[in-house]
């Protein structure tokens, strides 16, 4: 225990042996949590965004580019909001991101190559560790989640692509198929055929960039100015889900429970109801 | 993911020896529970041949023949506008090698097909998975789903072990197996972005944290949640990630100058040169006997030709009926072509004799087939237009064969007294 | 480090007012029982799926899909959510029916069994919202789609959804019979917690509506399937249902055992 922890400790009023039961909360708490957060993560992203993460073919420069981190940021804020409004915890986007991870990895060897013979290749993930490590970070050091929104929303978008380019450019290098350039992650979504999964159906880039420079960075500034209202839209619904709200039963429940109904109607005052949410800190 | 990477490889591994020990076969796909309209209505398939019944792994199959859109296309199925040219086999069992429709590289989608119009496509296969699959020819047609063609049993041999497939990039990277290519790559960066993340969690969870940082957060004692050392280490991850992210992007553009965007873009494909119609149907309707499991179709055909015609074959839904008194109908059939696509009972035909020039004449003819029933092509009652479609095939005496749409309402019978009598 | 020695030694000496230092408050056993009770059941379902989804289950109307996979389908639902009924019939039967005189310690550990009874449910529903969810993408995206009943589907949403529905309601049943401030009052975020993520069965109507009449393609983040994430957003209600939870635990944790300020101050160096 470090002097700090002791110092929390003190600071929280809690004996010795409350501090072990508190303790033993602790880590019920972190495995519900992990659970949770890879859960809900896993869940918002496979439904709104998941087939772009599927197959290497979908990645592309208008869609990919902006669709993927403006679908993380939803619960990397909304979490954020959870860990740091209650526990002054600046985890929420990292353990995000942790645990996509884990259960991403999970699923492309165990489902697309386990159940269905698709090479790990056709559809190796994103990731968006490097806009959550620097979410998370700057919370901590700004304590602020306006800084954080503004700052961190735009890098987390602006990180997403260069990032993940490190490892998938060499999907892009040109190859020639039937006569024609194409490049190797068009291949491979050629090669590996999916019945239900027809070329038109990929929603990507069907044009070219008109105006200036390289078209993929369009999409980049773009995504990192939504990521900003994303974040900050998020960051309320984590901190609406922390509301502590009770409702009163009426007399029938409390009669069941062989409780005393002192007030008939509206009933008695809730346990909760003293309870009230930290503060959001600006 | 190296973290917990061996778990995953045993489970892939426990998977992969169930598979191994039981044979692999693959039932036809679910097209029978595609709706009658869009079997008989559609894409209606004819030609179709499989270069082989039996494959070893990295051998190809090619399978080529021709389609007909047709032109009482259904209102329940959107339009070929957009369409893709495909195969079913599950999974990654078979891989595409080369596809044309009109030898035209069907890589991307086409635009702009015509009803009433016919394609001819080739698809060359390469075995990948051992097992015995049902392969079909495809066409997916953006709005009504995939159509699905007549299917063979081909079985492939060997070991999935084989399986390679190599390629030269255009700037000469020869690239061995593109299954496994890159992913050290990406497998190395993800656990490198995990092992920061899981040193930033680790760096918070170890500390007391519920309800100890809960209730000191309530009292606002933030000092001592956030310190000053936290603020170095949270400033280390910010500058890690940053450092990664541009030092990444900057090495890989340059190990990877020149790459190219996925290749989008729909083409457009010329149906085949219209061939001459001699022969038409018209008026035609049909019925269909639901205990005698035989569909009766009436019909008036006119030979507007120069020659006489007999019918040789009617088809639809990747059935085939056909006039086993006619030798050059016999003849059109490929002797590969699967057995129980073709009705043992052949097609009545009343009268069956030659339709002269000029002449125009009620034609009967009688489809008897339990696939009927096995292939669920009868739930006509659920439809909301009950309609049937179909081609039929005319032979001259030399052989020549003309092609003509039928189409018309159908209604069931369940008793003999109410069947039309002829 | 002679600060965390001094904190900890002071642990050894019983605290006036507090029970017993060595009350367990918590059992672990039936949390790991139940774990390794889904995890059988849902590994095995997996390798079912593994042994015959391409093999018996991409022909919706032949004999064998019957054999394999409607039987599969017809013993399930009954089964769990018979299985359902019963825990909840005994968690209903074998309630508290005098929370008045609920002890504080007493309190104290149903709050750790309810917590118990979440990571349970968690646990059945991360099979789910992760492993099997993008098992369904894999299916759809490389099959025809033929039935709403396929391989996928009858493991994802008619085994594995109604399991965690029966870890949930029985959650939700724990804490209204035998926790006080849940029986005085409904809990938003445990109602939340426990239906947000069961109206994703009754959602599937939705689903296969859209899928039976319009949407003949698969694609999983069609606005069609958007109703399972929204619905999935309510997991992050646990936020608030912690702070319930909590909140009262410290409040126990200080009814059994106070904090002797004197002596937790001495240990701390001036501030």
């Amino acid at each position: 225990m470090t002097k700090n922890d002791a110092a929390v400790l003190t600071a929280a009023e809690l004996s010795p042996q409350a501090a072990k039961w508190s303790r033993t909360f602790d880590y019920m708490i972190i495995v519900i949590a992990a659970f949770l957060v890879m859960s809900v993560t896993y869940l918002n992203f496979l439904l709104l965004a998941g087939d772009w993460d599927f197959f290497i073919d979908f990645k592309d420069r208008e869609y990919w580019v902006l669709i993927y981190p403006i679908v993380q940021i939803m619960m990397a804020a909304a979490f954020q909001a959870i860990f740091w409004n209650l526990f002054r915890l600046p985890i929420g986007a990292t353990a995000a991101a942790l645990l996509f991870t884990l259960g991403v990895w999970i699923e492309r060897y165990q489902s697309w190559g386990g159940l269905s013979y698709f090479p790990i290749t056709l559809v190796v993930p994103g990731t968006f560790f490097a806009g959550a490590l620097i979410l998370d970070g700057m919370l901590c050091i700004t304590r602020s989640f306006v800084v954080t929104g503004l700052f961190g929303g735009v890098l987390f978008g602006l990180t997403f692509y260069p990032s993940n380019w490190a490892f998938l450019a060499p999907y892009f290098q040109p190859v020639k198929l039937m006569d024609s350039v194409t490049s190797l992650a068009s291949l491979m979504g050629y090669t590996f055929a999916r019945t239900g999964t027809p070329e038109y159906v990929r929603l990507i880039e069907r044009g070219t960039l008109r105006t200036f420079g390289s078209p993929v960075w369009v999409s980049v500034f773009f995504s990192a100015f939504v990521c900003i209202f994303q974040y900050f839209f998020w960051w309320l619904v984590g901190t609406l889900a922390t509301k502590a709200t009770f409702i009163p039963v009426g007399y029938r429940f409390k009669q069941l429970y062989g409780m005393k109904d002192k007030v008939q109607s509206g009933g008695a005052k809730p346990v909760g109801a003293e309870i009230k949410t930290t503060g959001v800190v600006a | 993911m190296k973290f917990g990477f061996w778990r995953y490889r045993c489970l892939l591994l426990l998977l992969l020896v169930i598979s191994a020990l039981l044979p692999n076969y693959a039932m036809a796909l679910g097209e029978k529970a595609t709706e009658p309209y869009i079997r008989t209505r559609t894409v209606l398939w004819y030609d179709v041949q499989w270069s082989a019944d039996k494959i070893a792994v990295n051998d190809t199959i090619t399978v080529t023949g021709k389609f007909h859109l047709y032109t009482d296309w259904p209102d329940a199925a959107a339009r070929p506008e957009l369409t893709f040219l495909g195969e079913t086999a599950p999974g990654g069992s078979l891989t595409r090698v080369e596809s044309y429709i009109d030898g035209m590289p069907a890589q991307q989608s086409i635009r702009g097909m015509e009803l009433g119009r016919d394609y001819e496509f080739k698809l060359v296969l390469k075995g990948r998975v051992p097992g015995t699959w049902h392969i079909q020819p495809e066409l997916s047609v953006k709005g009504a789903g995939p159509i699905i063609g007549p299917g063979k049993w081909v079985e492939i041999t060997g070991s999935q072990a084989d399986y390679k497939i190599s390629v030269t990039t255009l700037t000469g990277i020869h690239i061995s197996d593109l299954q496994t290519y890159n992913i050290n790559r990406v497998q190395a960066w993800h656990l490198f972005w995990f092992l920061i993340g899981a040193v930033w969690l680790l760096w918070w969870l170890r500390r007391p944290l519920i309800i100890p940082r809960w209730l000191a957060a309530q009292k606002g004692r933030d000092e001592i949640l956030v310190t000053d050392t936290d603020d170095v280490v949270a400033a280390s991850v910010i500058v890690i990630a940053l450092v990664a992210t541009v030092a990444g992007y900057w090495y890989i553009t340059e190990a990877f100058p020149y790459t190219v965007p996925l290749t989008g873009g729909s083409n457009k494909v010329e149906a085949l040169v219209e061939a001459p119609h001699p022969v038409m149907i018209k008026d035609a309707r049909a019925e269909y006997d639901v205990p005698g499991r035989t569909l009766r179709l009436f019909a008036t055909v006119t030979n507007s030709g120069t020659h006489p015609v007999r019918i040789g074959e009617f088809t639809t839904a990747q059935l085939r009926f056909v006039n086993r008194d006619l030798p050059a109908e016999l003849k059109n059939i490929d002797p590969g072509y699967p057995k129980d696509l073709i009705a043992p009972t052949g097609l009545k035909i009343d009268p069956d004799t030659p339709i002269q020039p000029g002449e125009t004449r009620k034609v009967y003819m009688e489809a008897t087939d339990a696939a009927w029933e096995t292939e669920r092509l009868m739930s006509f009652l659920n439809d909301i237009d009950s309609r049937i479609g179909g081609l039929v095939f005319f032979f001259d005496e030399t052989g020549t064969r003309h092609m003509a749409e039928i189409g018309g309402p159908i209604v069931p019978v369940f008793t003999e007294q109410q069947m039309t009598k002829r | 480090m002679s600060i965390s020695r001094e904190y900890s030694r002071s642990t050894a000496e019983p605290i006036r007012g507090s029970v017993d230092a060595n009350t367990k408050v918590y059992n672990l056993i039936p949390v790991v029982l139940a774990w390794g009770f889904l995890l059988a059941v849902y590994v095995g379902l997996r390798l079912y799926q593994q042994a015959f989804a391409f093999k018996y289950g991409l022909d919706s109307t032949a004999p064998v899909f019957e054999t394999y996979w409607m039987s599969l389908f017809k013993t399930e639902i009954p089964l769990i959510f018979g299985a359902g009924f019963v825990i909840w019939a005994y968690l209903w039967v074998t309630r508290d029916r005098n929370m008045d005189a609920l002890t504080p310690e007493v309190e104290l550990k149903r709050y750790f069994y309810l917590v118990g009874w979440f990571l349970i449910y968690i646990f059945a529903f991360v099979w789910i919202a992760v492993f099997f969810g993008e098992g369904d993408a894999t299916w759809h995206q490389t099959v025809v789609r033929d039935t709403a009943l396929t391989p996928s589907h009858i493991v994802t949403f008619y085994a594995c959804v109604p399991l965690y529905m029966v870890c949930g309601v029985s959650s939700l049943m724990y804490a209204t019979t035998r926790l006080p401030a849940f029986a005085k009052s409904y809990s938003v975020p445990l109602l939340m917690v426990v239906i947000g993520p069961g109206l994703i069965l009754p959602n599937l109507g939705f689903n296969e509506w859209g899928h039976a009449y319009w949407f003949t393609e698969e694609i999983f983040s069609h606005p069609l399937h958007w109703g399972f994430p929204v619905l999935g957003w309510t997991g992050l209600a646990l936020g608030g249902l912690l702070v319930q939870v909590m909140s009262r635990m410290a409040q126990l944790f200080k009814q059994l055992s106070p904090a002797d300020k004197a002596r937790v101050v001495r240990s701390q160096p001036a501030e």
